[in-house]
C-alpha cells in the first residue's frame, strides 16, 4: 500500500497509470493546487537541470595522473601487507593433525618413559611363639588389601568345645 | 595474447577492463578512470556543490573502488556498482561535515503539515526588469541544496540532475522504492519553499 507522498510523488513524474492514476487524482482534496504544485515541482526540476549542473572536470590528466599515483601505492602497501601463504585449516586437515599429535604422543610416552612395574606385593607371615607345642599361631599381612589375617592352629589340645549337631537316630518321631 | 571485447564504439568492454583490473591491471583501471571520470565527478559536485571537495571526493572514490575490485562479481554493470560507491563516499562525507560543521539540515520543515496538492509558498514578486544573472541562480541553487539532509540531496540529484529511475536510486542507496518516492515528495517540498521566486522569474 503507497502513501500519499508515494503515490504524489509518483503522479508528478508521470508514473501513474489507468486506475491508478484516476482513484488518485478523484482522491485528490485540492485538485486545482495540487495540479499547481505539480507544475511547480517540473518547473523545478527544470530549473536545477539548466542551472544547477556541474561544470566539465578540469584538468582531467592530471586526475588520472594523481589518481593512478595512489592506486599505485595503494598496490604496493597491500602487496607488502598480504601475508606470503594463507594456510586453510579446513576441517579434514583438523582432524588428520589431531589424530597425528595422539599418535605421536602415545610413541613419545612409550618410547621415553619407561612404565615402571608396581612393587610386588607379598604377603608378609609371622610365626608367633604360643609357649606350648601344639599351639601354633601366625599372622598373614594382606598390604594391598590393608588386612591382618591371624590363624591359630590348636592341634589337638584344643581346649574349645566341638561342635555337636544331633543324630538323626536319636530323634524322636511320633 | 589477450583479446578484449570490443563494443560498436570501438571501445573494450567494462567487463574486460574489470577483469584485468582483478587480475592487477592498473592500465586497464586508468581506462576506466577515463571513462567514467567526468560522470562520477559531476554527479559528486551535484551533490558538494564545491569543485575542490567534488575532486577529492572523486579521487577518494575510485581508490575504494580500486581496492573493492576484487569483489565485483558482475551481477550488475560497472558503472552502477561504481555509482553506489561513490554515493556512499560521498553521503558518509555529507555526514561526517554535518557532524563536525555543527550544520543542521531542517528536513522537518513542514514534513508534519504538509498539505496534500498546498502552495508551498506565495508566489514571489517579479524582479525588476532584469532576469537574474546565471551565477546568481546557480548560487540559490547551490546554497538551497546545502540546506537538505544528505539522503534528500541524494534523491533529488539523483532524480532531476542525473535523471535516475526510482529504482536506479533505490539501488544506489541501498533503500526501498517507497524511502525514494518519500524521500522525494518532502525533498522537492523544501525545494520549492526555497527556490520557487527563482524558478517562476526565469
Amino acid at each position: 500500500m503507497k502513501t500519499f507522498e508515494e503515490k504524489f510523488t509518483a503522479w508528478v513524474d508521470g508514473e501513474l497509470k489507468g486506475r491508478e492514476l484516476a482513484e488518485f487524482e478523484a482522491e485528490l482534496p485540492r485538485a486545482l493546487e495540487a495540479r499547481l504544485e505539480k507544475v511547480a515541482a517540473r518547473q523545478m526540476g527544470e530549473l536545477l537541470r539548466e542551472h544547477g549542473r556541474a561544470p566539465e572536470l578540469t584538468n582531467a590528466d592530471f586526475f588520472n595522473h594523481q589518481l593512478m599515483q595512489r592506486v599505485e601505492s595503494e598496490s604496493a602497501r597491500h602487496a607488502a601487507a598480504r601475508p606470503r601463504r594463507k594456510f586453510a585449516w579446513s576441517l579434514p586437515r583438523l582432524a588428520m593433525a589431531g589424530a597425528f599429535s595422539l599418535l605421536a604422543a602415545f610413541g613419545l610416552y612409550h618410547t621415553l618413559v619407561q612404565p615402571v612395574p608396581p612393587p610386588e606385593q607379598k604377603n608378609i607371615v609371622e610365626v608367633i611363639s604360643t609357649g606350648s607345642g601344639d599351639i601354633q599361631s601366625k599372622i598373614v599381612s594382606f598390604p594391598q588389601y590393608d588386612v591382618n589375617v591371624v590363624y591359630i592352629n590348636e592341634g589337638k589340645a584344643s581346649a574349645l568345645p566341638a561342635t555337636k549337631h544331633p543324630t538323626p537316630e536319636k530323634r524322636k518321631d511320633k | 595474447m589477450q583479446i578484449d571485447a570490443i563494443n560498436i564504439t570501438g571501445e573494450t568492454e567494462d567487463v574486460d577492463l574489470v577483469k584485468r583490473c582483478q587480475g592487477g591491471d592498473s592500465k586497464a583501471y586508468n581506462e576506466l578512470v577515463t571513462r567514467y571520470r567526468g560522470k562520477v565527478y559531476a554527479m559528486i559536485y551535484n551533490m558538494v556543490r564545491n569543485e575542490q571537495d567534488a575532486w577529492d571526493l572523486a579521487q577518494d572514490g575510485f581508490v575504494k573502488a580500486w581496492k573493492s575490485i576484487a569483489n565485483f562479481r558482475g551481477q550488475s554493470a560497472f558503472y552502477t556498482w561504481l555509482y553506489r560507491i561513490m554515493t556512499n563516499v560521498t553521503i558518509d562525507w555529507l555526514r561526517k561535515k554535518q557532524i563536525q560543521g555543527g550544520t543542521e539540515f531542517d528536513d522537518s520543515l513542514e514534513l508534519n503539515h504538509v498539505e496534500p496538492g498546498s502552495a508551498t509558498m506565495p508566489k514571489a514578486e517579479l524582479l525588476p526588469d532584469e532576469k537574474m544573472e546565471h551565477a546568481e541562480i546557480r548560487k540559490r541553487i547551490d546554497t538551497a541544496l546545502e540546506k537538505l539532509s544528505p539522503e534528500h540531496r541524494a534523491v533529488i540529484v539523483m532524480k532531476e540532475m542525473d535523471g535516475l529511475q526510482y529504482n536506479e536510486i533505490a539501488d544506489a542507496l541501498g533503500c526501498s522504492l517507497g524511502t525514494v518516492m518519500s524521500r522525494l515528495f518532502y525533498a522537492r517540498k523544501k525545494l520549492q519553499t526555497l527556490l520557487r521566486d527563482v524558478y517562476e522569474n526565469i
